[in-house]
């Protein structure tokens, strides 16, 4: 493989593809920020601001890497946590991305 | 009426890289920024992390690099007004500005520079129908005065390092005290954690796991929260006299969107000549900003204050022309 393609769904529901190749060593939010996603990535990538947060659609159907404790802390410490949520900027770029599907919360679109 | 020659709205690595700019061409700064300490995201988010990518310096702790850059600044003795948001923009008749914070701080400056970063940091508010109702009337997102709560009977929600904190600092004042988490478990600092374990067995802390404050209830003032278990969906009513909800801050915009400039995607759009915006005499730099190639760097903002600088310069300075001094040459003339 050596490409994977992830899908995001639009605030109205709809979704775009995005192909990403493989091997090029880059979380998840350093994609979507490159795709001009509403991901502000305050802290750059250290899971300390919560600014990349998505949701993750099909979490039963794609295999995550299991998040550390720094992300739960992170997330758990939201007002709006839900299980589903992840930091784009804690999710490397990898096969096992394939297929994956994820919106934004609410709050990026305000 | 505070008097000076740039009022510097930031006052994050940008900000204060700024002053040092200014300070060479023999302008004067004040600083208004609403974190209470400068240093902006660095100072806030991630004192102890290292950051990489600053010229000549290999690896350096964010809150370090804050301390230097106010090193650096020191000699051009800027000022500051910290924990004030600005909400207003006036223009003068004499060209000069008037910023105005929202503690009613009156600053006038012959130019603006906006280093806002991503805007001002506020607090994350969990969805409540009513909250707002009872903000500044029993609810508070930060603890300011911790006297405020002595004797009270207060109910803290959130799970991260904040809440643990204020919990165990706030079980010795307050008449009666509950922390509310929506987790099963905490993971902030263990230490942390130990103590309000230990609170909760001693009974002086009601512990509420799994749960959230679903609703407020109050006749004027807030007289009492509702917890709901995500569980049993059990509810239970807690009498009270205060609702802190500690979820941390998260950027917005904020009031830089009214003051007429010209915004692309929660950033300000500059002229990359100068980093000048739409209204003369306003300029923004760092993360605040955006021009096409715009990179969200901290060295790129260093760069833009410097070109800032000379065209402030000739704004604050209209019959003298900015040289290029080199600290090399002249070092740096404090005044």
């Amino acid at each position: 493989m050596e490409s994977i393609k992830i899908y995001i769904q639009n605030k109205d529901n709809s979704e775009t593809e995005i192909e990403i190749p493989l091997g090029i060593s880059m979380s998840l939010m350093e994609i979507l920020k490159g795709e001009n996603y509403p991901v502000e990535a305050v802290c750059g990538g250290m899971a300390l601001c919560a600014t990349c947060r998505v949701e993750v659609l099909n979490d039963t159907e794609v295999s995550l890497e299991e998040p550390s404790d720094a992300e739960l802390l992170m997330l758990e410490s939201l007002p709006d946590f839900e299980d589903n949520n992840r930091l784009a900027c804690q999710i490397n770029i990898s096969d096992k991305l394939n297929n994956l599907r994820i919106k934004f919360p609410e709050e990026v679109f305000v | 009426m505070i008097q000076t020659d740039i009022c510097i709205i930031g006052a994050g690595p940008v900000g204060l890289f700024a002053i040092f700019e200014a300070g060479l061409l023999k302008m004067r700064c004040h600083l208004i920024d609403y974190l209470p300490q400068p240093g902006g995201q660095l100072s806030e988010i991630y004192p102890k992390k290292p950051i990489y990518d600053i010229p000549g310096l290999p690896s350096i702790l964010a809150q370090d690099l804050v301390d230097n850059l106010m090193e650096q600044a020191a000699p051009f003795n800027p000022t500051f007004t910290l924990g004030e948001r600005v909400e207003t923009i006036e223009r003068l008749e004499d060209g000069s500005f008037i910023v105005g914070g929202n503690d009613g701080t009156k600053i006038n400056a012959k130019v603006i520079c906006i280093a806002g970063g991503l805007g001002c940091f506020e607090p994350r508010k969990p969805s409540i129908d009513n909250l707002i109702d009872f903000e500044n009337n029993g609810v508070d997102y930060i603890v300011k005065d911790p006297e405020k709560y002595r004797d009270k009977r207060v109910v803290i929600a959130g799970g991260g390092d904040s809440a643990l904190d204020w919990t165990i600092y706030l079980a010795d004042i307050c008449s009666e005290i509950s922390m509310v988490h929506r987790g099963e478990r905490f993971r902030g600092a263990p230490d942390s954690v130990e103590k309000v374990k230990k609170l909760a067995e001693e009974g002086k802390l009601n512990l509420y796991l799994n749960s959230n404050v679903t609703a407020l209830d109050g006749d004027g003032p807030l007289s009492s929260v509702t917890i709901t278990n995500k569980i049993s969906k059990e509810e239970t009513k807690v009498e009270v006299d205060h609702f802190l909800p500690l979820f941390g801050l998260s950027p917005k915009l904020g009031p830089i969107a009214n003051w007429g400039l010209d915004i692309e995607k929660n950033a300000i759009q500059v002229n990359t000549r100068d980093y000048s915006t739409n209204v003369p005499g306003i300029f923004a730099i760092g993360d605040i900003n955006t021009y096409p190639g715009k990179l969200k760097l901290i060295l790129c903002g260093f760069h833009e204050a410097a070109l800032m600088s000379f065209s402030a310069f000739e704004i604050i300075n209209p019959d003298k022309k900015a040289t290029l001094k080199y600290t090399t040459v002249s070092g740096v003339n404090e005044f």
